[in-house]
């Protein structure tokens, strides 16, 4: 399988690893050899050196579920002034890769994952969601692929208040190609340890249990990714860890890829890749000191 | 889960609000069912009335249309009697103690005499011989028929014969004795008669009265006509005339009256009916003993002028008080739509497309629209039974909760179905136009 590195400078700069187009690529560094397969790794990650995980993440994935590519987005103002909030050069996520995304308020994550789910159209450049280019679909299309491919936990987990916690499992797959299916609602409900609670709605759930609602229901379709945006801001401490276990583990279970936002350093540390969406946000790096608009890829923590 | 599904929750999820919605349509639609379910049924009596086996009402001068819905629709009160003598008039030689035909007997075909004053447990009672069912047809060459036992004798004075709502809804059998009552339901007790014979049903008046031998009803207190003194002398005679005979003995002519006569004007050849009776009306009413109305003429009249407007009136209410129900709907989702904003964008935040979002507000419209039209149906039909007894007082014909209006009651509910989905358009594009990123953008 051949890859290509995308970016010859930083690994001359590192001196001490070699990069080919021939596949299979192999990086070679001080005695030791990363193949192919351990880059692409999620928990690899951990064990590489920070400047080679930079090397990593600029590199296009072959077996990237999410791919952004010179995506940029801006709002218009009421008085007419165009205020741009995104313009991202790359980012990708890998299947079933975990990822804590970080950043101040304001910093554009939410319109980040809007566009990543097809909430939003970008005004320019690619987001390619599963192999599929949403910025090029139709509204209507776009709504089917999320409802398909993707799943989405909110900071207030959302749930329908006049629905059974199954049938929160269940409105979701209404929307989807799939055929609403009880059986697979009632299991992942089951699996996030709620086989007991299926006809609650959700006044009568506790918070924790809410959240796990929103967990089986982002699952419903079978999606290939998660987004989660700040799925732990109003909870208690006591229960974030609850949130974050499950979120990692049933995200590991059913091989999905999972972007969790985050404001919280705790939440961020538990994640094997964890991005700041100032170092690849070019907005935010224009607007900060001029010397580090000079770093325009590769930020991660 | 369905869209359908999805609509019912919404609704189920504010069980305050659509329960008024609901219940404010019921009320509209069981309103609007009652009204035309009433109209329908009156217009079907009246109308009934020109189905009739006979063509002219003679009777006492007065109004036109009391005799009418005296002598057809056994509703009103009997204007006057008129006499023996002027009833006479109508008859053949072989029903005229004098052997001469009467005045008008050429011109006649049937006249069946009809006496009024009685009642039988709220149904009128009508003294008449047995030409009214063995004589007069029900409608165009349709004869009465006899659900049980047989018409009225002649010969047998305490005879009756009922019709067939007076039969089913009281339960008398043939061979029960019935007790008619003087003037009014409370007045004093007349002497029992025995029930022959049950009308099969009609769907004329016929069906709502009692008939009994107009010689038993003479004999009965309070019937028998106050008489002068050159009358006693005469009367003297006829009872020494009659005292011979079996039985007892019927009311000398000189005590007679009766309400009305049903004529049907004899056919000639070449001239045609209209014409006959066009003409006999004319002669009689230019005497004094009584007036010929055409009732058909009248029943036109009636309706032109009293139900059809009515009618149309009460369609315009219907026509109202549905939209101002459609209105309610609409009342109803604009109110929770800050409530479904939230939903709609959590459901197109989910993958909903935005035609979904459009079609569950819509159909949450339509079964509110549903809900609530069904029950109004019910509640509608419902009240008709409940005031059927005081429809068939004043109307004349019974009214129950099986009663329908069959046209514009079957149109009602997909009406309204219509404009609660016009109700529900505004509600709709308000969830259609839903900007679920704005919704979403309260992160950051």
């Amino acid at each position: 399988m051949a890859r290509q590195v995308c970016s010859k400078r930083g690994l001359f700069a590192a001196g001490a690893a070699t990069c080919g187009r021939a596949a299979p690529t192999t990086l070679r560094l001080a005695e030791k050899t990363y193949s192919d397969e351990m880059l692409a790794s999620p928990g690899a990650k951990r064990c590489l050196p920070a400047f080679l995980n930079r090397l990593v993440s600029c590199r296009p994935m072959a077996n990237a579920v999410i791919q952004l590519e010179q995506v940029q987005k801006a709002f218009r103002t009421p008085a007419g002034e165009r205020v741009p909030i995104l313009d991202v050069e790359r980012f990708e996520v890998a299947a079933g890769e975990q990822v804590a995304l970080e950043g101040h308020s304001g910093s554009g994550k939410t319109t980040l994952l809007n566009v990543i789910a097809g909430i939003m159209r970008p005004d320019t450049g690619s987001v390619i969601l599963d192999g599929i280019d949403l910025a090029k679909l139709p509204e209507a299309s776009r709504d089917r692929v999320r409802a398909d491919r993707l799943g989405l936990v909110f900071q207030q987990f959302n749930l329908l208040p006049g629905f059974t916690a199954i049938e929160n499992v269940l409105v979701a797959m209404a929307f989807s190609s799939h055929r609403p299916d009880r059986g697979r609602a009632e299991a992942l409900l089951a699996s996030v340890g709620l086989a007991h609670r299926l006809s609650h709605k959700p006044a009568a759930l506790s918070v924790g249990e809410q959240q796990r609602v929103a967990v089986a229901r982002a699952l419903a379709n079978k999606p290939r990714v998660i987004l989660a945006d700040e799925p732990t801001a109003s909870i208690d401490p006591g229960h974030q860890q609850q949130v974050v276990d499950l979120l990692k583990r049933t995200c590991q279970d059913e091989n999905v890829a999972l972007v969790v936002v985050t404001h919280t350093p705790e939440v961020a540390a538990q994640f094997a890749r964890r991005v700041r969406i100032e170092s690849f946000n070019r907005v935010l790096q224009r607007m900060a000191k001029p010397d580090a608009a000079a770093v325009s890829d590769g930020g991660e923590a | 889960m369905t869209l359908l599904g999805i609509a019912w929750r919404n609704i189920r999820q504010r069980p305050l609000t659509s329960g008024l919605t609901v219940f404010s349509l019921a009320l509209g639609v069981g309103l609007v069912v009652a009204t035309l379910i009433t109209g329908a049924i009156v217009r079907q009596a009246f109308e009934s009335g020109t189905g009739l086996g006979y063509n002219m009402i003679v009777g006492a001068k007065g109004s036109p249309l009391q005799l009418v819905l005296n002598s057809v629709y056994y509703i009103s009160k009997p204007i006057e009697n008129i006499s023996w003598e002027f009833y006479n008039e109508f008859q053949p030689a072989s029903r005229r103690r004098d052997g001469e035909d009467g005045a008008f007997a050429s011109s006649v075909a049937v006249a069946v005499p009809i006496c009024m004053g009685d009642y039988y447990r709220g149904y009128r009672v009508i003294g008449t011989n047995a030409d009214l069912f063995g004589k007069l047809e029900r409608g165009r060459g349709r004869t009465f028929e006899f659900a049980e036992g047989r018409n009225l004798e002649d010969a047998n004075f305490f005879e009756a014969v009922l019709g067939a709502s007076v039969a089913a809804e009281t339960g008398i059998q043939v061979g029960d004795p019935i007790k008619p009552t003087h003037g009014a339901d409370d007045g004093p007790e007349h002497d029992p008669f025995i029930v022959v014979g049950i009308v099969a049903a009609t769907d004329t008046p016929i069906d709502r009265g009692v008939f009994v031998n107009m010689e038993g009803f003479y004999l009965q207190d309070g019937h028998a006509k106050p008489l002068d003194a050159e009358d006693e002398a005469a009367l003297e005679a006829a009872q020494a005339e009659q005292s011979e005979g079996e039985g007892p003995a019927p009311l000398p002519d000189v005590q007679r009256e009766v309400t009305s006569i049903l004529v049907k004007t004899a056919s000639m050849p070449g001239l045609p009916p209209e014409l006959m009776s066009m003409g006999l009306r004319t002669v009689i009413n230019e005497g004094s003993d009584g007036q010929a109305v055409l009732p058909i003429g009248e029943i036109r009249q009636l309706l032109d002028l009293f139900v059809w407007p009515l009618e149309r009136l009460l369609l315009l209410i219907t026509v109202l008080v549905v939209i101002v129900s459609a209105v309610g709907i609409l009342v109803s989702m604009v109110g929770s739509s800050l409530e479904r904003t939230r939903d709609v964008a959590i459901m197109r935040a989910l993958g909903a497309r935005r035609g979904h979002v459009l079609l569950t507000v819509l159909l949450e419209a339509v079964l509110l629209a549903s809900c609530g039209g069904l029950s109004g149906w019910a509640l509608g039909h419902l009240v008709v039974g409940a005031i059927g007894p005081w429809i068939a007082t004043n109307a004349g014909v019974s009214a129950s909760v099986l009663s329908a209006a069959p046209g514009a009651e079957l149109l009602l509910v997909p009406f309204l179905v219509v404009l609660a989905v016009a109700a529900g358009l505004l509600p709709a594009i308000v969830a259609y136009r839903t900007d679920v990123a704005r919704w979403l953008q309260r992160g950051g």
